[in-house]
């Protein structure tokens, strides 16, 4: 385990080692930096037009799709090998030499891409997370910041769930494997929704099929004392963890296709 | 080359690629898939915020909720028309530098290239768009996409689709030409198509933008990808100011093809005088 | 015995586009599927310190057996056990003892000095730091690379490139050594270089190694024995003399036109 991580790293260095020879690396930041600025523009409209929902101010709003938004930037960076996989790495033929490695094929495709400027996205969402506490008037405590830590660590692994679920998938096919992207760019979507507004389908596909609201409403709900039971906030962890499991289990049988067809 | 055999050559290039689309059937329907998802998530905040929010219910942008979710849908439909990138073919000349090989052929290579782009763009996705317009119709009452406000609204509406078809084809050379100058990579053009998806309307219908910001949005060209058909259907604009809006579609067209033209011919003379 | 293949059998399946006029639209309906024969049924021993030659046309079946041994393919039946392990069942063992080199594709790092890529390599197979740095210089001693281990992969021609990736692949000291077509594109000098370099290792150090190659004279300076490989049957196995007699006796003598070619080279590089 320990030398599997140092691999890891040592992947990570390689990459910020080619990256450097590469020019036009802050445009690709101002790029990234546009996607993440434009993308809560409409929500910000609607408010500015409508007026709250009830309660529910835009800074509610903000922090439930921050959190969301970060913990995807963050599964973004640390499994962006998966990201590329099923376009790139498998197509190239490339999976093959990995699988002449002695060593674990999920840490040696997980770090078989970085950039570094991926790290926008999380950095803007845990900034604009703190921003909505601030407007919201909720002083941070040791215990607050826990939960959303485990948050941002639960929605982590539940976006490198997405990633391994896609590549998994992708050993059989990858016609159409565009609906994926239900999961990952669409699904912080549904947060931009106060939950309780939200239709009881897309509440329950969104809490137990992908995770999503334990990894961002409710333990927003519980850092602000939105009147929900305290525990629903501690969740993040382990339902992120499960579906990322579950994943897990469909690249393996992924792998084991592969090296039956070797396509 | 003659007019008609451009023509001719043009309408089978078509042919086949709106053939070809049917081959991918599997990424037509999880393509819609992802629309009418994505229509539907839209749908459900309009109702929300339409029904409960403080100005809902006295809101005066002259958009009504049912309006407002008809023009989702269609929206989706027409999303399809919009070049997220740089048609992958052309692409992949730019970068191993065949480009230089096209650009002495004996023939205009913008025409080429706009068909070509735009007979692939539409190939891939026309069935996508069809099939997510479909669901829309077929959606339960409340999210259902209504019928348009009257029959020349309809008749406008497929005309104005149609010229945000050329519109939109010719952006998307205009961006090919700037990428070709460009060396360093694809950030400026991947903003530039990022901005004119951002005002296209898709993201949030244009009427529900500031209300100072209104002229602006009218007049700048990228509005006539999307918001001026779908105005047009659900009578938010009404038929009489049709033709000043498709009037602008063909206007902004003609800029884009103009300036697409000129930037294109001005790299193939650097290219000549550099000598490949 | 170190590998031992016993009636290898693999097949895959081919979908094909029906033909005529509407194929393009009928194949959006329907497809055909056919099985398509890999391999039939391969079976052989290589001892340890083996130096064979695999050959046969394109599609014949060589690759397919190359990666049933080195564990990248399962076989629909068949056993397989290559220094006593199956390599598709014990991946992380097996591929800790062979090494693979392949003519097309580079494991070394495009942007990134040669040297770092072996530093990573070092991590990946775990070889000891003091072992490590022996094996490196007299790897860069033999093949001369020393002087190109702060240069960037990109930067290098082929030549060099090539006998970097022999570096990588010997590293962590395998057993077995698959190499796909190394000589690919190389000119003479680097050829020749090559072949000494591989003959060297193999004397000096008992790796078998399992050469896949269409160029002949790879094999004729290389190799005693050769096995070949045609619609996924072996074809012949033994030594080359004897697939010479079989198949063109009448050929009495030939020019070794890459000694000669790398002594003209040579020259030009003198003068």
């Amino acid at each position: 385990m320990l030398a599997e991580g140092k691999i890891y790293c040592k992947y990570l260095r390689m990459h910020l080692l080619s990256g450097m020879e590469y020019k036009g690396w802050w445009l690709m930041l101002i790029q990234v930096l546009t996607v993440v600025i434009s993308d809560p523009i409409a929500t910000v409209l609607l408010f500015s037009r409508f007026g709250n929902i009830g309660e529910w101010t835009v800074a509610h709003i903000i922090l439930v799709y921050s959190l969301a938004v970060a913990s995807f930037g963050l599964a973004e960076s640390v499994c962006r090998g998966f990201d590329y996989f099923p376009w790139h790495l498998l197509r190239s033929g490339d999976f093959d030499r990995l699988l002449l490695r002695p060593r674990s094929l999920f840490v040696q495709v997980a770090a078989s891409r970085f950039h570094l400027h991926r790290l926008v996205r999380p950095f803007t969402g845990i900034c604009a997370a703190g921003w909505a506490l601030g407007q919201l008037g909720v002083p941070l405590t040791p215990g607050r910041l826990g939960i959303l830590a485990m948050a941002l660590a639960g929605g982590c692994l539940m976006y490198c769930g997405v990633f391994v679920l896609t590549s998994g998938l992708a050993f059989f096919t990858i016609k159409g494997l565009d609906w994926i992207f239900l999961l990952t760019n669409a699904s912080y979507q549904i947060t931009r929704c106060p939950e309780p507004y939200l239709p009881r389908m897309l509440k329950s596909v969104f809490s137990f099929v992908l995770p999503m609201l334990f990894i961002s409403f409710y333990p927003a709900a519980t850092v602000c004392g939105w009147g929900y039971p305290r525990w629903l906030g501690f969740l993040s962890l382990p339902s992120g963890a499960a579906f990322l499991g579950v994943s897990l289990l469909v690249w393996r049988i992924g792998v084991r296709h592969y090296k039956s067809t070797g396509s | 080359m003659n007019f008609r055999n451009t023509w001719r050559a043009c309408s089978s290039l078509f042919r086949i690629r709106m053939a070809e689309g049917l081959q991918y059937r599997v990424s037509a329907i999880s393509g819609t898939m992802v629309g009418v998802f994505w229509a539907l998530i839209e749908c459900v905040l309009f109702t929300v915020f339409y029904t409960y929010s403080e100005n809902g219910s006295w809101n005066n942008n002259g958009l009504s909720l049912p309006q407002a979710i008809s023009y989702v849908w269609l929206a989706q439909g027409l999303f399809v028309l919009q070049s997220m990138n740089i048609d992958s073919e052309i692409m992949s000349k730019i970068n191993n530098g065949d480009v230089g090989i096209e650009l002495c052929r004996p023939m205009n290579l913008y025409t080429h290239w706009f068909v070509k782009s735009s007979a692939g763009k539409l190939g891939t996705s026309w069935i996508r768009g069809l099939a997510t317009v479909l669901a829309g119709l077929l959606m339960p009452a409340g999210y259902a996409l209504g019928g348009p406000a009257s029959l020349p609204a309809l008749f406008y509406f497929l005309l104005s689709a149609v010229m945000a078809f050329v519109l939109c084809s010719a952006f998307a050379m205009l961006v090919t030409a700037i990428r070709l100058n460009i060396t360093w990579g694809d950030g400026p053009t991947y903003m530039l198509l990022l901005l004119s998806g951002i005002l296209s309307g898709t993201y949030l219908p244009l009427r529900l933008w500031p209300d100072f910001m209104q002229t602006f949005l009218y007049l700048q060209p990228f509005g006539g990808f999307a918001d001026i058909p779908l105005q047009l259907y659900i009578g938010s604009v009404a038929p009489a100011a049709a033709l000043p809006g498709i009037g602008l579609q063909l206007l902004w067209s003609l800029i884009f093809i103009a300036a697409g033209r000129m930037i294109m011919k001005r790299r193939l003379h650097s290219i000549i005088v550099q000598g490949g | 015995m170190q590998i031992r293949l016993r009636e290898i059998r693999k097949s895959f399946k081919v979908y094909k586009r029906p033909e005529g006029k509407w194929g393009l639209l009928r194949g959006a309906f329907m497809r055909n599927v056919t099985r398509v024969d890999a391999l039939g049924g391969i079976s052989f021993d290589i001892e340890e310190g083996e130096l064979v030659g695999y050959i046969g046309p394109n599609g014949a079946g060589k690759s397919t057996s190359v990666k049933v041994m080195s564990g990248i393919l399962t076989p629909d039946s068949g056993e397989c056990t290559i220094l006593g392990k199956i390599p598709w069942k014990h991946r992380v063992e097996h591929v800790s003892k062979i090494g693979v080199v392949f003519g097309q594709r580079s494991q070394l790092w495009w942007d990134v000095p040669v040297a770092d890529s072996f530093d990573v390599l070092k991590d990946i197979y775990a070889i000891p730091p003091g072992d490590y740095r022996l094996r490196l210089s007299e790897l860069s001693a033999t093949l001369g690379v020393e002087a190109l281990l702060r240069t960037p992969v990109r930067q290098l021609s082929l030549g060099q490139r090539m006998r970097c990736e022999l570096v990588a692949a010997l590293l962590h000291r395998p057993k077995l050594l698959f190499l796909d077509e190394p000589t690919i594109g190389l000119d003479a000098v680097s050829k020749l270089a090559l072949r000494n370099f591989l003959k060297e290792e193999n004397r000096k150090y008992g790796i078998t190694m399992l050469l896949t190659t269409h160029d002949m004279d790879d094999i004729e300076a290389l190799c005693q024995r050769v096995m070949v490989i045609g619609h996924g049957q072996l074809l012949y196995d033994g030594q080359l003399s004897g697939l010479q007699q079989k198949y063109a006796p009448e050929v009495v003598m030939k020019v070794n036109t890459d000694a000669m070619i790398a002594a003209m080279y040579n020259d030009l590089a003198l003068g």
